[in-house]
């Protein structure tokens, strides 16, 4: 039977995922850069919420440092990569950035495997979150409640972000005409540079806020990648509603799937994908000419 | 490039490899037959890549349906090897050109981002048809003909399969068709405006370079005697493409040499590193920065056309 | 342009001949050359390393007790990077280049299955330490030894403690893959030969790869079963024990029989306090059980060597699969093929965890049953096994 339960279970899914999907889509709204390497911040934030939660705890709010730091050395690695190699590539065909973004991957997942081994890891619910909400129709874990609500604000805040500051209008800007944007007298290397910062630190707090509802493993990079490439294709690449509804209904479907035809779960949502594409190859939310 | 000597210079080579057995080591035998099924994966892929200018990342998917193929219908129907692989093709063939009518709709990132999602399917097909496939435990005991029974026999074999596959790719390439996969890649208005079907095109060069692959799975489901699911895994459609640009994409024997190169470097780093993923990683970003045209550019071999350059600007063709 | 196909010619031909050069390095020689494949990268890593550690341990055990045979045993390593194509590529590798005799391997069953063809071809023995997979024994062939437990064993032994604790209605939450299923046969077939009553009200099927099991543990939470037999192996079973403690579904007083080596060390000191508590799972070995002779002397040893107070079950196998080896070949007073193949053939031999006896032809398993336990609070950081007890395979399986 579909009922609370499962709903809100699909519902904290998708917003987690969207959490993940929103910095890949922004970023190739912007840089025009299909990010495979996203997959390895998210991975790399989930490690580095480990490491700093094994030294300093997570009694007394400290996780919460632990998801801040992951953010920041995410958002310092990306912008590193993105200074010093990903700039040279702008100019290249689509190609060398694919690949170089795919090395990226290998290379995180190894620097991961070096620091960490391939154990696979565990990071408690911080205190604050364990146990059970009682919602009056149904009882159900306080931290997946609060993933749902960093989803609603996250989208909320990114939406605000966009519509209400400069910093928003010109990333707009950036997404719809990248010509018109220097002409504007904008810094534009500096805008590509804040945008795959702040792409990356959202898959590293992402990272971390899933490490204690998951457990961290070697290929949890591959999973979500996957998963944030079909979630964009349905929405639309580059669109930020279009990552908050792609991403909502790959939750709901994958509920869905496993209550009703648990066997072919999998093959559902590629369906789900393959259709929108013959239908709106640009995705749901897209822009036509995004796309050619 | 005279195209006399390339070929004068690939019969020479096709001789000289099939003295390999001679060497009596039957690690360099299987170690020669891996490279060729690879080298013959790698030239269909750059076929769409260096060709075509579609960049797929679902290219493994062909090679799996192939190798399923061919293992299912020698070992579940016992059809004899010589209409086995042909079979496996023409199944191959039906299934990318369907694959390929969704996806050559599409361009650039939507295209290589479809690709990749249908080469998951095809792997999600792969893992759950158990009664078929064998599931994740895989196709086991691929009923090999006792005359390809022995590494040296199925070595032979391979070498002159591969040999007739590459002799036809490189026709297909150099044919009125291939001039217009690579105009097409160039421009595509300008190609639409002549009077080109770019749609058709694409979709006729999709089809072959997924059926080809499909040979390669075919041989390879016979040269490991098994075939998991893996084999249609997306890392496997990145590790076919790093061997194209390792080797130059769109220099038609550029993908072959990085294909051999690819190989050989992690067999021969196998014992000395556990950080494979971390050198080809490093290997690539070089080659990307670095050598943009590959180990083919390295000899002097011209970037490939409508391939931008350092500069930013098309090279002409 | 002739020139430069002419030197990329001339580079193929450096490589190859430089691999030819290794080969050329592998002589026949007087040692008993025994080959070890286990993923050094890739899933499976540091379970495999782990294996590969007490081989080696077994190898160097006996070559300071005089060797076999009064031969010195020495031991071939390659990557098995935990996937079937590179298991076969490992396995080649080892017979064709390193010439072994024997080879042992394999983390997961891709791998496995994936060697054991090797085997058959090469016409070289086998010896799976970690592969359950049933599919090993439904492919027969002579060349292949299993030491591990098989499925049916695994599955059967959760039957059984679940027959014991009296559930009636079972819920089952088992991976939509191989492994799963035939954890179900060995589990089904236990429940009909012991006479059970208890029938299977809810299955659940989560996919490979998934980390998200909530909509698996809603299934499981709308569901009436007083009985669940889990087989979500261990590292996934962190993410599926928090998941699932957050919902509260270890607290329904549903009995529990977690398969897949959920009581090994390892899992143990990852989950922590989020491990749960009171619910029955299995291990290969655990650190504290039994307290006999063979299996402290081991202990000591394998502290010594991972420098690890509480070491995990891994090297154990390994262990214990090399052990099996060794007492083939002794058996067999030579190291042909056919002759440890006929000498393995319902051999009985001293191991680690007690006697164990090989499988006659048609089998070639050894009967190793599982250690099942209670979880429980312990004075450690971690929860320990309580109750362990060693569930006999003999008569689960087959």
């Amino acid at each position: 039977m579909f009922g609370a339960i499962q709903f809100l279970n699909g519902l904290s899914h998708g917003l987690s995922l969207f959490l993940v999907a929103a910095g890949l889509s922004i970023i190739f709204g912007v840089l025009r850069v299909l990010n495979f390497a996203h997959g390895g911040f998210y991975m790399l934030g989930g490690y580095v919420a480990y490491e700093v939660v094994r030294r300093i705890g997570m009694e007394h709010g400290l996780f919460w440092v632990a998801v801040i730091v992951a953010g920041l050395v995410l958002a310092l690695v990306a912008a590193g990569i993105e200074r010093f190699m990903l700039r040279q590539l702008y100019n290249r065909d689509q190609i060398y950035q694919l690949l170089f973004t795919f090395a990226l991957v290998l290379l995180i997942g190894d620097v991961v495997r070096i620091f960490w081994s391939t154990t696979a890891l565990s990071v408690s619910f911080p205190p604050e979150l364990r146990g059970a909400q009682n919602l009056g129709f149904t009882i159900y874990p306080r931290y997946r409640l609060f993933l749902c609500v960093v989803g609603v604000v996250a989208a909320v805040g990114l939406w605000l972000l966009f519509q209400r500051t400069r910093w928003g209008r010109i990333i707009r800007a950036a997404t719809q005409d990248r010509e018109m944007l220097s002409s504007l007298g904008v810094n534009v290397p500096m805008v590509y540079l804040a945008v795959f910062a702040g792409g990356g630190a959202l898959a590293g707090i992402s990272g971390a806020l899933a490490a204690p509802a998951l457990a961290l493993r070697g290929g949890m990079d591959a999973e979500i990648i996957v998963e944030c490439f079909i979630v964009v294709i349905i929405g639309g690449l580059g669109s930020l509603w279009g990552a908050f509804i792609g991403a909502l209904l790959i939750g709901q479907l994958r509920a869905i799937g496993i209550t009703f035809v648990p066997e072919w779960e999998i093959v559902l949502i590629y369906l789900l994908m393959i259709v929108v594409l013959v239908f709106r190859p640009w995705g749901l939310f897209g822009k036509k000419q995004a796309g050619s | 490039m005279k195209a006399n000597m390339q070929i004068a210079l690939l019969a020479a080579l096709c001789l000289g490899l099939a003295l390999v057995p001679l060497s009596g080591s039957t690690y360099l035998v299987y170690l020669a037959t891996q490279i060729l099924i690879f080298i013959l994966f790698a030239t269909s892929l750059n076929l769409l890549v260096g060709y075509g200018g579609l960049i797929s990342f679902g290219h493994a998917a062909f090679f799996a349906i192939g190798g399923y193929s061919n293992a299912i219908l020698l070992t579940t129907y016992g059809v004899p090897v010589l209409l086995a692989l042909p079979g496996a093709m023409v199944v191959t063939a039906i299934l990318s050109a369907i694959i390929g009518f969704f996806c050559v709709r599409l361009t650039a990132y939507y295209f290589s981002m479809l690709t990749l999602a249908f080469g998951q399917l095809v792997w999600a097909v792969a893992f759950k048809w158990r009664a078929v496939t064998g599931g994740d435990d895989g196709f086991l005991r691929v009923a090999v003909p006792e005359w390809l029974a022995t590494p040296s026999s199925f070595y032979l074999f391979s070498l002159l399969v591969v040999a007739l596959a590459v002799a036809v790719l490189w026709v297909v390439a150099h044919s009125p068709l291939g001039r217009t996969m690579m105009a097409i890649r160039e421009n595509e208005t300008r190609a639409g405006f002549l009077g080109v079907n770019t749609r058709l095109v694409q979709l006729i060069t999709f089809t072959i370079a997924g059926t080809f692959a499909g040979l390669a799975g075919g041989l390879f489901s016979m040269f490991n005697r098994s075939l998991f699911p893996n084999s249609a895994w997306w890392l496997q459609s990145a590790e076919v493409l790093i061997m194209v640009v390792l080797g130059g994409i769109g220099s038609f024997f550029g993908p072959m040499v990085g294909a051999l190169a690819l190989i050989l470097l992690n067999r021969l780093t196998l014992q000395l590193t556990e950080y494979w993923p971390a050198l080809l990683a490093i290997i690539l970003i070089v080659t990307l920065f670095f050598f943009p045209n590959g180990i083919a550019g390295l000899f002097g071999s011209r970037p490939a056309p409508g391939l931008r350059d350092e500069r930013g600007e098309k090279s002409d063709a | 342009m002739t020139k430069s196909y002419n030197a990329l010619l001339l580079l193929g031909v450096t490589l190859l001949a430089s691999t030819v050069a290794g080969s050329a390095l592998a002589q026949e020689g007087e040692p008993i050359r025994v080959g070890v494949a286990f993923p050094q990268t890739g899933a499976g890593a540091s379970q495999g390393s782990d294996t590969a550690l007490g081989i080696e341990m077994a190898i160097d055990e006996i070559n300071a007790n005089g060797g076999l045979l009064g031969r010195p045993v020495e031991m071939f390593w390659r990557d098995s990077k935990g996937t079937p194509a590179d298991a076969t590529i490992a396995a080649r590798d080892l017979i064709t280049l390193d010439n072994v005799d024997f080879f042992l391997g394999g983390y997961n069953s891709g791998e496995t299955l994936a060697m054991s063809e090797v085997a058959l071809q090469e016409e070289v023995i086998y010896v799976a330490p970690v592969g359950k997979t049933i599919q090993l024994t439904d492919n027969y062939h002579p060349y292949q030894f299993r030491i591990a437990a098989n499925t049916n064993t695994e599955g059967g032994s959760a039957a059984l403690i679940l027959e014991e604790l009296g559930a009636q209605k079972i819920c089952t939450i088992l991976f939509d893959y191989a492994y799963g299923h035939d954890l179900l046969k060995g589990f089904e077939k236990a429940l009909e030969s012991a006479g059970s009553d208890a029938e299977i009200v809810t299955q659940v099927w989560p996919a490979l790869g998934v980390s998200d099991y909530t909509p698996y543990i809603g299934e499981v939470l709308n569901s009436d079963c007083d009985g669940v037999f889990s087989g979500i192996w261990s590292g996934e079973f962190l993410a599926f024990a928090k998941q699932a403690s957050s919902f509260g579904l270890f607290d329904m007083g549903k009995h529990w029989a977690a398969a897949g080596e959920v009581g090994s060390q390892d899992i143990m000191e990852q989950l922590g306090a989020d491990m749960p508590n009171g619910i029955w799972t299995n291990s290969y070995e655990v650190w504290y059980y039994p307290d006999t002779p063979e299996h402290n002397a081991y202990l000591e040893k394998v502290r010594e060597l991972t420098g690890s107070e509480h070491p995990n079950p891994w090297p154990s196998v390994g262990y214990i699969g090399m052990q099996a080896l060794a007492a083939g070949i002794e058996a067999a007073g030579s190291t042909e093929t056919d002759a440890v193949i006929a000498a393995m053939e319902g051999l009985s031999f001293a191991s680690l965890v007690g006697e164990l006896t090989i499988g006659g032809e048609g089998d070639h398993q050894a009967n190793r049953g599982q250690y099942w336990g209670v979880t429980a609070d312990s004075e450690h950081p971690f929860k320990v096994l309580d109750e362990v007890r060693y569930v006999p395979a003999d008569d689960i399986m087959h």
